[in-house]
């Protein structure tokens, strides 16, 4: 090119406006960096303050509790808190979205499900529970999300209201 | 097509990122920074492969990111603008034997990087025997003696 720059002597291509501009986008890029940092401290991509979530309402035969962000094909965890009162005959019966269990891959069920049957669009899971305790019994899903983006989801009882989770997956 | 996505968008991540670290972070390399590229290239890697660790997968990564670079390449030879965005332009920092101290500070560099270049590539003693100095898209000081 003939219409390369000059510094003095020098037959240099250096672009002062181009640098500076160079300068500011790279200060802004480290702000982007630190604010990434802080949002994966509180949470943001999983792990964190801000990704803790619960469904259900407290007085509520049954509560949620998962993680609001995960990652793609790492495991989370999916906790249900059964209430005495949802507990029949030392049974309960719980059910979680056929579409949710398609979108991930579901690991270990602590404790083991007495069992499980299959519906059309949903799948039952029962166990036994001992009547004699004061609180809550609990379950837990251990789940590794399949595909990236939103993942909705109800989980219930038998005969109760369907309690919405909404997971976001990172890729 | 994961595989292809997945070497995408890491080419693109580590592109912007090492773009926006500055030429400073790897013109010159010390032992640290070698240390921390084998530890980004350690992280990378399981993000890169997933959980399929079969020849295939390591076939179409190595060709994405291969014909990625070719691409990026080829671009930059027919637009100069996108060239000088993504590898930066070459910045004069001293003249005559005088530093310009605002742009070593700006560029993270300091008098002692440049005598360094100057001993180094030149044999040379004092600033005042260097008629330029520049910061070279790459990093890299180059030295002209007067």
């Amino acid at each position: 090119m003939s219409d390369r720059g000059r510094v003095g002597d020098l037959e240099i291509d250096q672009d002062l406006v181009q640098q500076r501009r160079d300068w500011r986008v790279q200060r802004i890029g480290w702000a982007v960096m630190g604010l990434i940092l802080l949002a994966a401290c509180l949470g943001l991509f999983g792990h964190g303050p801000l990704s803790r979530a619960t469904a259900g309402d407290g007085g509520g035969p049954l509560q949620a509790e998962y993680e609001r962000f995960c990652r793609l094909q790492t495991a989370t965890t999916l906790r249900l808190r059964i209430q005495p009162a949802a507990v029949r005959d030392g049974r309960a019966r719980l059910w979680l979205d056929r579409d949710y269990l398609n979108a991930v891959s579901l690991g270990a069920v602590v404790p083991e499900p007495e069992r499980v049957e299959v519906g059309s669009d949903r799948i039952i899971y029962e166990f036994a529970v001992d009547e004699r305790g004061e609180g809550p019994a609990v379950v837990s899903f251990e789940l590794e999300p399949q595909r990236p983006g939103l993942l909705r989801g109800g989980a219930g009882l038998e005969d109760g209201p369907s309690i919405p989770l909404r997971m976001w997956v990172h890729p | 097509m994961d595989a292809v996505l997945r070497g995408l968008s890491v080419y693109v991540f580590l592109l912007i990122v090492f773009r926006i670290s500055g030429k400073r972070s790897l013109g010159q390399v010390t032992n640290f920074d070698f240390v921390l590229l084998l530890i980004i290239a350690e992280t990378t890697q399981q993000a890169l492969l997933g959980d399929d660790f079969s020849i295939t997968n390591s076939f179409i990564l190595i060709v994405t990111l291969m014909l990625v670079d070719i691409a990026l390449s080829l671009l930059k030879q027919r637009l100069p603008r996108l060239d000088r965005l993504l590898e930066g332009t070459p910045l004069v920092v001293v003249e005559d034997g005088r530093p310009i101290q605002a742009y070593l500070r700006r560029a993270r560099i300091d008098e002692e990087d440049i005598l360094t270049a100057a001993r180094g590539t030149q044999g040379l003693e004092r600033m005042e025997q260097i008629k330029y100095a520049v910061l070279e898209r790459n990093g890299d000081i180059t030295i002209i003696p007067r």
